[in-house]
């Protein structure tokens, strides 16, 4: 080991430079391993911390068709599923949709015909749900307010939709910050968005006031960037679906007892609900991934591409080095060194070489690593403070260093095999 | 001899051909990536540009133009527009008469207004006349009321028609949820193909249907709760003359907007721009990754060049002692360095080339699908091998100004 630090250190500007070079290709690999164990690591954690163990969307569809018809039913379907598979402690109908909403200086604005040219209603995503019967599935945090006071649905009363709506709604900050709205304020909803200004007075006559009872966190769980939340039977009244024969949701939300034999519970629910197709959080992520392969494969080409120029880079040095001092090496080999002994002094640089290279690669794929981190953060809104596009974790630093030790001992190979074929004789001889 | 002084020359050959490896490795990278990524953006670019409609009008909320037969008669009021097609998407439950069920996109659209909306390659997957009925829709639309008869004709996707042993003739039963009961029959009387689409969910499973039979299925028709005479989108196609006028485009554009001041209204050039701004984002992405390869490869450049002026460094000498202007020897240095990058750089196009043939090939579906579509503009790539022999030239600067601060007298003895 003396010898090989002893031969980097004569050479220290090519050293150096070749500890950069392998720093930066395995730097880059440790960046992409990262973000992919990060992604993973998070989407995993946040899935199965989301208390949803599975979810029920119209028979027939897939994950990645991105075709789903509303599933009807909606309300007795979440009291009958606990009935036919005891294990569901939660099944939640979420109705989910873009609606229209306005605020009060627009309605005066509306009503006085003078509304200024960039005043318009604002688009929002929608979520319809029975806020009691959430228990156990992860809801955003209610920053300010009560949130919903009332239990159950009180307008849909039984099927027969003539209960009293409770026009509560709360807003994530984002929306609330757009339309200027706090706790208390009221504002209106409506599933389209009016032509013009002339027709914002009718569209106002026909919008709901609904009165603002909490401003919550962002979702992740719905990306959008401005969400909103009622009770379901109050959004199906709005996209006109507050019949008994329809009472539509989108998705039912189931959380389990006991989550560890969930494609029991699967089987259960579909055999009793055909009109349903019930996907368990493993087969979510495994199509989620099913999409990310892509990226990866180019990720991974990437990755390669570095590792392959790394690796001839340290094999050139490597085979210099052993030029310069082939006298030398020649020399140990007639003082009574082996062949195996003077390999293994090519192969230790060779390793030593790679292992600076990590020293340099892991913090600059670290530095590099936080930035995309925050970059990514600030992009996407939504996202719960636990979330990190990057994972440092064992398995990511054990990774990178076997790919720096596989650079190391893949770029001695042919180097060591020159010096333990030196011919003694000759080298010596040489003037 | 197999090793020895006199294999020095063959190594020192042996390192300039890594070199070349080296770089030629680090720029098959960037040929890679720009070749996909721009092969994948210039065919969605030539979609954009290929359809047959020039501006769309869409709007906020849940199918958020509302009175879309109507809105449809102002727009096609202005001068110059040759069509106006309103299109309402819904995903719904299709029930063959075979017994099987699926999710379909359902489309409703005005049949004589949506097939001059069409691009070539579109309008060649659909009949020349759609067999939809009434081509104006207003027969079953009946001023807004839905009183007048329906024809209940739909046309499905060929996908569709071939998974589910769905043909001409046969009854489909449509309905807005995964129950029979609540659907309405219609009468299959065509079939249209589906173009092939890029990394995104396919509408492969899709039947076409008047927009007052799907309005009135969905309950976005007449006395809709949540809107009336619903529609997503309105494509409306323009003049020749106008199309292919920029200035007259935009002027049109202004006219719809002006009908619909809170309506999105975007023309396929501004569209187009925008994607090309996104593709140009992409492009600097793909550099910016490639950049630590094309980084080594050039500090290994640097490496070789310098050792070769170190094993030169007599040869050198005796030049300079000769009269040989530093000028001169620089110039020979950066001009081999440059020959080594132009060398690696070529051999690294030909392995971008061989590795998106490989990824078309033999890749995964997606990957393949992504590299197929991979295009090699010869000006993009010049772009990149200057850009490489540019840098190379830095390298050549390091082992320069070594050669030229070698004192003679040194190099002599």
């Amino acid at each position: 080991m003396r010898y090989a630090l002893d031969a980097l250190r004569r050479r220290p500007g090519r050293s150096a430079m070749t500890s950069l070079g392998i720093g930066l290709a395995v730097g880059l690999v440790v960046l992409l391993l990262a973000l992919s164990a990060g992604v993973e690591t998070s989407a995993t954690t946040l899935a199965s911390e989301s208390g949803v163990d599975l979810i029920a969307a119209s028979a027939n569809t897939t994950i990645l068709s991105g075709q789903f018809p509303p599933i009807q039913d909606a309300h007795s379907l979440a009291a009958r599923m606990p009935a036919v598979d005891p294990n569901i402690a939660t099944a939640s109908p979420w109705l989910v949709s873009d609606l229209v909403f306005g605020n009060a200086s627009l309605w005066t604005a509306a009503n006085t015909s003078s509304v200024p040219g960039d005043w318009a209603p604002t688009d929002s995503g929608t979520i319809g749900w029975i806020p009691s019967d959430n228990s156990g599935i992860q809801t955003p945090d209610l920053y300010n307010g009560t949130g919903f006071t009332a239990a159950g649905d009180p307008q849909y009363a039984g099927g027969a939709y003539n209960g009293t709506a409770t026009h509560q709604i709360v807003l994530d900050q984002a929306l609330a910050g757009v339309l200027h709205v706090r706790v208390g304020d009221l504002v209106w909803l409506g599933a389209a968005q009016p032509p013009s200004a002339s027709a914002l007075e009718g569209w106002y006559a026909n919008a709901t006031a609904f009165r603002v009872v909490g401003i919550s966190g962002p979702f992740w769980l719905v990306p959008a960037a401005l969400l909103a939340f009622v009770y379901l039977s109050e959004l199906q009244e709005l996209l006109g679906s507050a019949t008994p024969t329809t009472d539509y949701a989108s998705l039912v939300l189931v959380h389990l007892t006991d989550p560890t034999s969930a494609s029991t519970d699967q089987s259960l629910l579909q055999a009793a609900f055909p009109q349903l197709t019930v996907f368990t959080l493993s087969s979510i992520l495994g199509a989620i991934q099913h999409v990310v392969n892509l990226y990866r494969t180019f990720g991974d080409l990437i990755g390669v591409i570095g590792i392959v120029v790394a690796a001839l880079f340290t094999t050139t040095v490597l085979q210099m080095s052993v030029d310069d001092r082939s006298r030398e090496l020649a020399l140990l080999r007639a003082i009574g060194h082996s062949r195996p002994s003077v390999g293994s002094m090519v192969v230790e640089e060779a390793l030593l070489l790679s292992l600076f290279g990590l020293a340099v690669g892991l913090p600059l794929s670290y530095v590099t690593a936080y930035g995309l981190n925050l970059y990514l953060r600030n992009l996407l809104v939504g996202l719960p403070s636990s979330f990190s596009f990057v994972s440092f974790n064992a398995g990511v630093l054990l990774d990178g260093l076997l790919l720096v030790l596989a650079v190391g001992l893949v770029a001695a190979v042919a180097p060591a095999a020159r010096a333990m074929q030196l011919p003694v004789a000759e080298e010596l001889r040489a003037p | 001899m197999r090793w020895g002084r006199g294999g020095t020359l063959r190594h020192s050959r042996l390192q300039l051909v890594l070199a070349v490896a080296a770089m030629a490795t680090a720029v098959a990278l960037p040929v890679v990536l720009i070749s996909v990524g721009g092969g994948v953006s210039a065919h969605e670019l030539a979609n954009l540009q290929n359809a047959g409609y020039q501006i769309v009008v869409s709007a906020a909320g849940l199918h958020g133009i509302t009175h879309a037969h109507n809105y449809t008669g102002q727009i096609l009021a202005i001068s110059g527009v040759t069509a106006a097609s309103p299109v309402l998407s819904v995903t719904v439950d299709a029930f063959s008469s075979t017994g099987s069920v699926s999710p379909v996109l359902a489309e409703g659209v005005i049949p004589g207004q949506f097939t001059p909306t069409l691009g070539p390659t579109e309008a060649g997957l659909f009949p020349s006349s759609l067999p939809l009925g009434d081509p104006t829709d207003q027969v079953h639309y009946a001023h807004g009321t839905y009183s007048g008869p329906a024809t209940y004709d739909v046309i499905v996707s060929t996908p569709y028609a071939a998974a589910h042993s769905v043909s001409v003739g046969q009854q489909l039963v449509l309905s807005p949820v995964a129950n029979r009961t609540l659907g309405t029959t219609y009468n299959v009387t065509g079939t249209f193909g589906v173009p092939p689409t890029v990394l995104g969910p396919t509408g492969a499973f899709a039947v076409l249907l008047p927009l007052s039979d799907l309005q009135t299925m969905t309950g976005y028709g007449g006395g809709s709760a949540a809107a009336q005479d619903a529609a997503d989108t309105i494509q409306v196609a323009v003049a020749g003359s106008i199309a292919t006028n920029p200035s007259a485009l935009d002027h049109l554009r202004d006219q719809v907007q002006a009908l619909f001041p809170y309506y999105g209204v975007s023309s396929l050039t501004q569209e187009a721009a925008q994607l090309q701004s996104a593709s140009g984002v992409l492009t600097g992405f793909y550099l910016a990754l490639s950049s630590v390869g094309l980084s080594v490869g050039l500090l290994f450049l640097a490496l070789v060049l310098l050792r070769r002026v170190e094993a030169n460094h007599r040869s050198i000498g005796v030049r300079r002692a000769l009269g040989i202007s530093g000028r001169s020897i620089a110039a020979e240095i950066v001009w081999s360095g440059a020959v080594l990058a132009l060398l690696g750089a070529a051999a690294g196009l030909l392995a971008g080339f061989l590795i998106v043939v490989a990824l078309a090939a033999w890749a995964t579906s997606a990957v393949q699908e992504a590299a197929s579509l991979a295009v090699f503009d010869p000006a993009v790539l010049a772009e990149l091998v200057a850009g490489v022999v540019g840098l190379s030239l830095l390298a050549g600067a390091v082992a320069t100004r070594t050669a030229l601060r070698m004192p003679i007298s040194e190099a002599l003895r």
